[in-house]
């Protein structure tokens, strides 16, 4: 049976930016917690308008942070 | 407002407590009184005093249950998996209730009335049981949405 997930790259986009979890998190209006939520992979959904800020803050696109891998 | 409910039903389940141990004390006297009042026999007596004490156990451990679960919808956490782990206890006390009941109603024909109260009731904190682990789940997702 073909298992897939989405890997969640942030990690590897704000170490390409130097921004820091704190940064990014006041940058983008979510507490420390929940970017490391995000970051860890634990999350179950992102709203549009975090990926959307998290996009703008980084310069980058959705497909950078979001990745789907077949395991 | 909604504050004010919480603490309406947490001293309402604390006065029931109070009543239930109150109850436990008294039982003795109030079911011989009773038995003379409606000429009872000593078995029916007996049958209603002994369900009684097997009851106030499940009573109390669902009064103690119902205490945790308003306590933690006073802390604004209705919809936690422990919640509705309590609401299952509640139901098996009532399924157990309504047992004894029904074991007792043979000497005691009354008590299966209370036997398809706890029935009934049994079902409907099952069902509202569900709906709290529907929720719990929605509510957790929600919480994991960033």
């Amino acid at each position: 049976m073909r298992c897939a997930v989405i890997v969640i790259n942030l990690d590897v986009m704000m170490a390409r930016r130097k921004v820091s979890s704190n940064e990014l998190a006041a940058a983008i209006g979510i507490t420390p917690a929940n970017l490391s939520i995000l970051k860890t992979g634990k999350a179950k959904a992102i709203r549009f308008s975090t990926l959307e800020a998290i996009c703008s803050f980084l310069n980058c696109t959705p497909g950078d942070i979001l990745e789907y891998r077949e395991e | 407002m909604k504050k004010a409910s919480v603490v309406l039903s947490a001293a309402a389940m604390t006065v029931c407590a109070i009543l239930l141990a109150g109850l436990c004390i008294a039982a003795p006297t109030l079911v011989e009184l009773y038995s003379r009042f409606r000429g009872l026999n000593a078995s029916s007596g007996t049958a209603i005093l002994t369900a009684f004490y097997i009851c106030a156990l499940p009573a109390a451990v669902s009064i103690f249950c119902l205490l945790k679960i308003i306590n933690n919808v006073y802390k604004d956490q209705p919809f936690l998996r422990s919640n509705s782990a309590m609401m299952g206890i509640v139901s098996w006390c009532c399924l157990g209730v309504a047992a004894v009941c029904a074991a007792a109603g043979v000497w005691y024909m009354p008590l299966w009335f209370i036997t398809l109260t706890m029935t009934v009731l049994f079902l409907i904190v099952r069902v509202i049981r569900c709906c709290f682990i529907a929720a719990a789940g929605l509510e957790e997702e929600n919480s994991l949405t960033i």
